[in-house]
């Protein structure tokens, strides 16, 4: 990859809506049934399911949904709202960590 | 995958933390003589990637619905350790922001998901690409690490619950493995197509320097 400062803007603006574009195209196809570990709990645990743990602290957005707002794309804006925070800080991250030269 | 609060006992996820504490200690120090500047967008947007991929779930049958990992596939752009960053960054989000897997069980879930997913993930695909020596060898190493790496998270996932007592060990690694042996297809197949996608538009990417 080259490093001039265009490229690496073009690379994220294509990077990112190339994602949210994702999201949006493949949302209304997602499957509501429960996931293999969750499956796998209802049926050979039986009395144990998840909604019966309280969880040790309460999130912003349960379950991808966004609380307050009643929208037909809700669960689109909360996986864009995660798409921004989980790019933000990983950049964030790889700024603290990277290679910086000597003497400067 | 993610095990929520209140399926392992404390000195299951208290032991958890602390394996997975020492991996990402590693992963950062690794990172911290490695990263350079190019990398960080690249990890920012497959980070972001990861994140959304796993979103969809896709139905396997009987019922049950599985979703896309995506650890082996950063491992085999970004390398092993920038796996383990990127997925402990993905998991800690989808815990505090989306209630995705319990605090108490992160360790657990970065363990399974991150280190078994990045780790064990990135060397199989480089096992595979010393017996297969063609072009071919990115697509099958990329399935093959991909499926390997969501039915060990699966067998880890179910002996943590084993463990725990909160079922039988004959019970759950079975079942886990099980229906974790179908969803690998569809991990398989999204890394692949990932990687073909990627191979066509930008070539380059796939030769950036591991981590």
């Amino acid at each position: 990859m080259k490093l001039s400062k265009n490229n690496i803007i073009l690379f994220i603006i294509f990077g990112l809506s190339f994602i949210i574009g994702l999201i949006f195209l493949i949302m209304p196809f997602i499957s509501e049934m429960p996931d293999g570990l969750e499956k796998v709990s209802e049926d050979t645990m039986g009395f144990l399911k998840k909604d019966d743990f309280m969880p040790t602290l309460k999130a912003p957005m349960p379950d991808y949904t966004l609380p307050t707002i009643k929208h037909k794309f809700n669960k689109q804006y909360a996986g864009i709202i995660g798409v921004f925070v989980v790019f933000g800080i990983t950049v964030f991250i790889g700024y603290l960590l990277r290679k910086r030269r000597k003497n400067l | 995958m993610h095990i929520p609060d209140g399926f392992l006992d404390t000195k299951m996820w208290v032991g958890m933390g602390g394996i997975s504490s020492a991996f990402v200690t590693v992963a950062v120090r690794k990172a911290n003589k490695q990263i350079s500047e190019k990398h960080i967008p690249l990890l920012g947007v497959m980070a972001a990637f990861v994140f959304a991929a796993q979103l969809f779930n896709f139905p396997v049958g009987g019922g049950t619905s599985g979703h896309f990992m995506g650890a082996t596939l950063i491992a085999i752009l970004l390398g092993p350790w920038a796996s383990v960053l990127i997925m402990t960054t993905v998991l800690t989000v989808q815990c505090l922001v989306f209630q995705d897997g319990g605090l108490t069980a992160l360790g657990a879930n970065i363990f399974n998901m991150g280190i078994v997913g990045g780790v064990f993930g990135y060397y199989v695909n480089m096992a595979i690409k010393l017996i297969v020596r063609n072009k071919k060898c990115i697509f099958i190493g990329g399935f093959t690490a991909a499926w390997c790496s969501i039915v060990l998270s699966a067998v880890c996932c179910a002996i943590e619950l084993g463990m725990s007592g909160t079922v039988p060990l004959k019970i759950v690694v079975p079942a886990m493995a099980g229906i974790h042996v179908v969803i690998g297809i569809g991990e398989g197949l999204i890394t692949v197509a990932t990687l073909s996608l990627l191979l066509r538009v930008r070539p380059d990417l796939l030769h950036v320097q591991k981590i």
